[in-house]
């Protein structure tokens, strides 16, 4: 994928978070993430990724530092306004148990006050999208779903608005790993498609999956303890001699070196 | 029995209303005021614990004695109902706060953040996901009230207040067992009778498979 020679969408400046027990989850966190790029965050659970992904949308406020979008400082306007034209896919629990898919999915412009007609289109549009039959799934419930179909609601949910914007928590943790594989190339294919529409996402992506980081990114982000310990393009993700980059590898690789070993 | 029943079918009748009109104020009351404070202690959990122990004191002072107390109040003290109905409220509000917090509380927390991050205002989140998952217990805490109130009610005639105490409080006097009958067997309707119906009520509200930790 070719890098966009746009503005950052996303930017952060020194960025650091303290907990209220004192603990520092991000130390002058400096990222620029260019404007219809993928990034993936990459890091061990408690490394801080998810905080970081969470100053984006204010979910959390930094400490210091100044988080940007499109080239506006964030911390100064409307929070809910902000997390609107932001999509926001997490792990499978995400969605509403006691919303029918098709309200599930048009929540947003629900919140919007858009006019029904027009959710009701767009909603099918995106099941499509998704890959999802709305004549079969847009009456059920989250539970009368499968895992990989309940993402897929996730991802036509953060799509809705069409915003410019997605972040991605773990999105596809808590998924087998074929149903995983195939829900990587049902987002790869999807953010391909609108790219090509000139609907281009900024997708930043924490994922402890070097794997799914080096599939879908084309530039990978390796937190360790709040720091950016490495900030490399995806190609040259595994050439890197940054100590924390090979252990990452080294535990990603050990199963196949060890059976390769065995055999030997 | 069957003339018994012929000479106090009216005054059954009245009592059983006036039993009604007394417990369902009273309950009502206590849900205008106990749902609000359970959502307001949500967003402050740091006063659950003294506001729940309020309502837990109330609720152990012996009824007969709160009726008592009530009694010399100004403007209360004027009216039995006035004092019957407020004293139920009181003994109402506990189960229902307690369900209400404890309701909201227990919805699984990633979908509160969730709603928060797509983008709904405080109110949007409270009306369109914590009320509706919490829904089934907010009204099994009205139930649990309802019974309690029916059967306190009973004792509110102690004090004047009317309702099916009063049968029960002559036929104690005159150690007339069909008069206590009278005025216990239609308070245990009552009380089943709206069990029963918030029984059905709080399942037709149970979400499918809440979201609940």
């Amino acid at each position: 994928m070719p890098e966009p020679a746009h503005n950052p969408a996303i930017e952060l400046h020194d960025v650091s978070f303290l907990t209220q027990q004192g603990r520092l989850l991000l130390d002058r966190i400096r990222l620029a993430i260019a404007a219809g790029t993928t990034v993936a965050i990459l890091g061990r659970s408690g490394s801080g990724k998810t905080t970081l992904l969470r100053t984006v949308n204010r979910m959390i406020e930094p400490t210091s530092g100044e988080v940007l979008v499109e080239g506006k400082p964030i911390g100064r306007g409307d929070p809910i306004a902000l997390r609107r034209s932001i999509g926001y896919v997490v792990q499978e629990t995400g969605l509403f148990p006691h919303f029918r898919i098709e309200r599930n999915i048009g929540i947003v412009l629900e919140l919007q006050n858009r006019p029904k007609d027009e959710i009701h289109a767009r909603t099918r549009e995106l099941m499509a999208m998704v890959g999802l039959d709305p004549k079969q799934f847009a009456g059920r419930y989250p539970h009368q779903l499968s895992g990989g179909q309940r993402q897929r609601v996730g991802l036509a949910r953060a799509l809705a608005a069409d915003p410019p914007i997605l972040l991605m928590d773990e999105p596809f943790g808590a998924l087998d790993p074929l149903t995983r594989a195939e829900m990587q190339d049902v987002l790869r294919e999807l953010l391909a498609r609108l790219n090509k529409a000139r609907l281009p996402k900024t997708v930043l992506l924490v994922t402890h999956d070097l794997d799914e980081a080096m599939y879908l990114a084309s530039r990978i982000v390796l937190i360790e303890e709040g720091r950016v310990a490495a900030d490399l393009p995806s190609a040259n993700f595994l050439d890197s001699e940054i100590p924390s980059v090979r252990q990452y590898a080294k535990a990603v690789h050990r199963g196949l070196d060890a059976a390769t070993t065995r055999q030997a | 029995m069957g003339s018994f029943l012929a000479a106090h079918a009216a005054e059954i009748g009245t009592l059983t209303l006036e039993h009604l009109w007394l417990t369902g104020s009273a309950t009502l009351i206590a849900a205008l005021i106990g749902i609000p404070t359970g959502i307001l202690l949500t967003r402050h959990p740091g006063w659950a614990k003294p506001v729940l122990g309020v309502a837990n004191v109330l609720q152990t002072i012996p009824s007969l004695a709160l009726f008592g107390f009530l009694l010399p109040l100004p403007w209360l003290g004027e009216s039995a109902a006035r004092i019957a109905i407020i004293a139920l409220t009181a003994y109402a509000l506990l189960p229902i706060i307690r369900n209400t917090y404890a309701g909201i509380q227990g919805i699984d927390p990633a979908i509160s953040d969730v709603a928060k991050a797509i983008g709904m205002s405080n109110m949007q989140r409270l009306v369109k996901v914590e009320l509706p998952l919490s829904a089934a217990f907010i009204l099994a805490g009205l139930r649990t009230a309802t019974v309690i109130c029916v059967g306190i009610a009973t004792i509110a005639a102690a004090v004047g207040a009317g309702g099916l105490g009063e049968l029960i409080f002559r036929g104690v006097a005159s150690v007339d067992n069909q008069l206590v009958l009278a005025g216990a067997l239609p308070a245990a309707g009552l009380a089943l009778a709206a069990d029963g119906l918030l029984g059905l009520l709080e399942k037709w509200l149970r979400v499918p498979s809440a979201g609940r930790a």
